[in-house]
């Protein structure tokens, strides 16, 4: 049998790759590495792009405040609204596993479901609740617990806000995923050896859904630090993220060198904390999950 | 008095009825088997007395307490889960530690105990290893372990060995009794697997359908079974139906078809329609004109230490299975008479008014 | 045993109404009679979707998204299916380099990947044309529809295709008669997966798209950046309930959460 499948190999592995390697080299690599090397140019606002190349774009990046604080809101909302989607998003995948049909898929449905509308139009909706006579702020002041519409619209808050409901669901299928490699004999387990249910759910349930709640925290945290339609609507021109900011040095101010360098940073920000949380979760978790 | 006492115990899920009125009385020490087919009630009755799943109707007592309302996590029972549930994410000593944690056992004495059991069964050298890296029986091992770390008062067996080989399951029967004598933990044992429940039980008890059959020592309802379920779950059985002819001396006379038969007078039925039972090892293969009547033998199959013959009679194919003596067989197509001991025809209720 | 207690059902509560809210008022200020931003308080209004029809604009823009998303992900599949047979039946050097340049767009933000096609389509001039916005849409699109691909193929035994040549198939026979319909199901998810992500991206699209080819996402993001109109919100209603007929279709076929898990990073 072995001998059959080895002959049935004639078309080798390279040339079935080799389509999609094409297209990567051509599009991916060459579109890339044509942005870093634009990264080094500088521009001028009369002349153009100027093929001279100097470590000026990113020495601007590094030592004007305007990027400092931009940065560190990012990275600052990122952070925010990844915790938030693990405090949210866990509990909830929790709550859903444990309900029975057809209650389970319909919730299911209306927690993931949001994932396949556009961006746009789930940030529309928060940019209507937001509104001075918005949804929020008409209940807010109806039940009498504000007297003044709350500014939420143009403010990091509504932002991270509306970034929770844009990438808790990637939470909620993480753990999700996770729930369904947990035995549910191991709380039985748990309880008739003495131990409470909360006491079930701390030293038994988390541990085990552990590693879906540290994947599900890089995927929402990689997402927001590099997210644009929801901050480019709620939080407008002054509200600025790395990726806003990239946007309005390449189509607004023209300074393609300078968004370069800005997107550039962006990547390797990314690529160092996703890596080096790989690294530390796989150190921490090889020994019992493997 | 009975340490683990059912009384009447009724599980409904909706209309359907998974338990029904199941009592069953299991002294201190016991290891009694609930045996039935998948869908018999057996696991809802274990979840009832686990506390996981709370009884319709009925009581149980431990130690004459009654139990019924008391929380899983204060019932004190041991549990071995099918699947083995352990801790993927604590090592062997913190899987069958957890339990004494929980009674707040000082460190010195649970790492005691903990290290005494994890001898028990024979894994002391594996107490820093994590499941994952055990092979099943190993796994088995630690989930007994963590269940009689806690010195339970009942120890429950929900399928314990059906995740492992042949082979070692077969070593894990005698294992597990032998461990069970030492201890001397109360134990019921979920299974539908007839030979494990036969060899290391005290009793079993067979359900089907969510009623209790029997109630038995296991040679006892292996050879009275008091109903076709029982004779034909417990191993195999030829059966041919009858009528009760008449009766003398403590004997029944059972026609069937053209012939007549006697047979003991059982706890069976002794008038009107019934069934008669006779296991293929007590069929006895004879020449031809020795039978009680003819058949020949349509297949033979060896395996090992017997013979097993599928032989095609008047009442239907039928099995008969002889040790291998060492001699040569009947060989498939030969005439055989057919023949068994009279005390080794079982008299039963034809199967509508049995346990339907 | 598995029923939740009375604080897990409000949080489960808060976090559904939470999820679906700014759904919910996109859908109800679309029916408004107004002509702004309102409930529709005074009676239920149709008028912002008759609306929709009166602007060709987004009409052209949601047919070259569908045109789009098709094409693309088609093209993403024609190329992950042999990908995908050479990383999960073959071991060979570079292997799991591959894998791994393969799926690597997931790791690089969409706002970092569109500056790069701009930058590159300006160069080789493709700026502006279907071509350069469907090849860098493929780019985007490749991990999920390889993901699902792959995972159908690695889940494949490998007995039906040598019980198939022990018949005496040849191997063409065997992969068109076997192999593929085995893996049809993943053929059609990844299809499918490939096809919204194409159809909802925004970040990368906002950079390469014309106005000759700009996608309906696009389109809707300009108009909001200017303004905030019924108009726009009865658009969206109109999206979204394409989308959940869509969902529930998805759903029944393959079940949401397979579908998604692999979606992230």
């Amino acid at each position: 049998m072995a001998e059959a499948i080895a002959r049935r190999t004639l078309i080798p592995p390279y040339l079935l790759s080799a389509p999609a390697l094409l297209l990567y080299c051509a599009l991916l690599l060459t579109p890339m590495l044509m942005t870093f090397l634009l990264s080094f140019n500088s521009f001028d606002l009369y002349t153009g792009i100027k093929p001279d190349y100097s470590l000026a774009n990113y020495l601007e990046v590094i030592q004007d405040k305007y990027f400092h604080v931009i940065f560190l809101r990012t990275f600052g909302m990122a952070l925010v609204v990844t915790l938030i989607c693990a405090l949210l998003g866990a509990p909830e995948a929790y709550i859903l596993n444990r309900m029975a049909n057809p209650w389970k898929s319909l919730f299911l449905l209306a927690v993931l479901g949001p994932l396949l509308i556009s961006v746009v139009v789930r940030t529309l909706g928060w940019a209507l609740l937001f509104g001075k006579e918005g949804a929020i702020n008409m209940t807010l002041m109806g039940l009498g617990l504000v007297d003044e519409p709350v500014k939420l619209i143009f403010t990091s808050t509504g932002v991270v806000i509306a970034l929770v409901h844009v990438l808790v669901p990637f939470m909620v299928i993480s753990v999700w995923a996770s729930l369904q490699k947990l035995d549910p004999a191991t709380e039985r387990a748990g309880l008739s050896l003495g131990a409470s249910q909360f006491t079930v759910l701390r030293r038994v349930v988390v541990p085990q859904v552990m590693p879906g709640v540290l994947s599900g925290s890089l995927i929402v945290f990689a997402l927001t630090a590099s997210a644009f339609a929801t901050p480019a609507i709620l939080g407008g021109r002054r509200l600025k993220v790395v990726a806003t900011t990239a946007y309005d040095e390449y189509l607004n101010t023209l300074n393609w060198p300078l968004g370069a360098a800005i997107a550039i940073l962006l990547l390797a920000a990314n690529v160092i904390i996703i890596t080096s949380y790989n690294r530390v979760i796989e150190k921490k978790y090889a020994e019992a999950f493997g | 008095m009975s340490f683990l006492r059912l009384q009447g115990l009724v599980k409904r899920f909706g209309d359907f009825v998974a338990v029904d009125d199941v009592s069953l009385e299991v002294e201190k020490g016991e290891f009694v088997s609930l045996l039935g087919p998948s869908g018999c009630g057996k696991t809802t009755t274990l979840q009832m007395i686990a506390g996981f799943e709370e009884p319709s109707e009925g009581r149980i007592f431990i130690d004459g307490k009654d139990i019924t309302g008391v929380k899983a996590s204060q019932r004190g029972i041991g549990i071995v889960f099918q699947s083995y549930a352990l801790f993927p994410h604590m090592s062997v000593f913190q899987n069958v530690s957890f339990g004494l944690e929980m009674r707040k056992v000082p460190e010195a004495e649970r790492k005691k105990r903990v290290m005494e059991t994890l001898d028990l069964v024979h894994l002391g050298d594996f107490a820093q290893r994590f499941p994952r890296e055990l092979s099943g029986g190993q796994q088995q091992r630690v989930a007994l372990a963590r269940a009689l770390v806690i010195k339970p008062e009942v120890l429950l067996l929900d399928e314990p060995l059906s995740a492992l080989d042949a082979k070692i399951r077969e070593d894990m029967q005698i294992e597990l009794r032998g461990i069970q004598r030492t201890v001397g933990t109360t134990t019921i044992l979920v299974t539908h697997d007839q030979s494990e429940a036969l060899s290391m039980s005290d009793r079993v008890a067979v359900m089907n359908e969510g009623r209790l059959v029997q109630v038995d020592m296991p040679y006892q309802a292996y050879e009275f079974p008091e109903t076709p379920f029982v004779s034909s779950f417990l191993g195999k059985s030829n059966r041919f139906s009858g009528v009760v002819s008449g009766q003398s001396n403590g004997k029944l006379k059972v026609k069937v078809g053209e012939l007549e038969f006697e047979a003991e007078a059982g706890r069976g039925p002794r008038e009107g329609p019934v069934h008669l039972s006779v296991r293929p090892e007590k069929l006895l293969l004879t020449a031809p004109a020795e039978g009680r009547f003819t058949g020949r033998v349509h297949t033979r199959i060896f395996l090992g230490n017997h013979w097993v013959y599928q032989i095609d009679s008047p009442f239907g194919p039928l099995l008969a299975s002889h040790h291998n003596a060492g001699i040569q067989s009947v060989a498939e197509g030969e005439e055989v008479g057919l023949t068994w001991a009279v005390e080794e025809l079982r008299v039963l209720a034809p199967e509508e008014a049995g346990d339907g | 045993m598995s029923k939740n207690g009375p604080i897990a059902l409000i949080f489960h509560t808060a976090f559904i109404v939470f999820m679906l809210a700014p759904l919910v008022v996109v859908c109800l200020v679309a029916f408004t009679s107004k002509g702004y931003i309102s409930m529709p308080t005074e009676g239920f209004s149709l008028r912002w979707f008759r609306a929709i029809l009166e602007n060709p604009d987004f009409i052209d823009a949601f047919l070259m998204s569908l045109y789009l998303a098709i094409v693309s992900a088609s093209i993403a599949l024609a190329i992950s299916v042999p990908a995908s047979l050479a990383i999960a039946r073959h071991r060979f050097p570079g292997r799991a380099a591959f894998t791994a340049f393969f799926l690597s767009p997931l790791m690089i933000p969409h706002v970092v990947l569109g500056v790069s096609f701009l930058r590159f389509f300006t160069e080789v001039g493709l700026s502006g044309t279907f071509v350069g916005l469907a090849l860098s849409h493929v780019i985007i699109i490749m991990p999920y529809a390889l993901r699902l691909v792959l995972a159908s193929v690695t889940g494949l035994s490998r007995d039906a295709e040598s019980a198939a040549v022990s018949l005496g198939a040849s191997n063409w026979t065997v992969f068109r008669r076997i192999t593929l319909p085995l893996i049809v199901p993943g053929i059609a998810g990844g299809w499918v997966l490939a096809f919204i992500t194409s159809f909802d991206e925004l970040t990368m699209t906002v950079f390469v798209a014309s106005p000759s080819t700009i996608t309906l996402p696009v389109r809707m993001y300009n108009h909001i950046t200017e303004t905030i109109d019924p108009l726009i919100a009865s658009l969206s209603a109109a999206l979204i309930f394409v989308t959940v007929i869509f969902m529930v279709i998805l759903d029944r076929l393959y079940g949401l959460d397979k579908l998604l898990v692999g979606r992230g990073t």
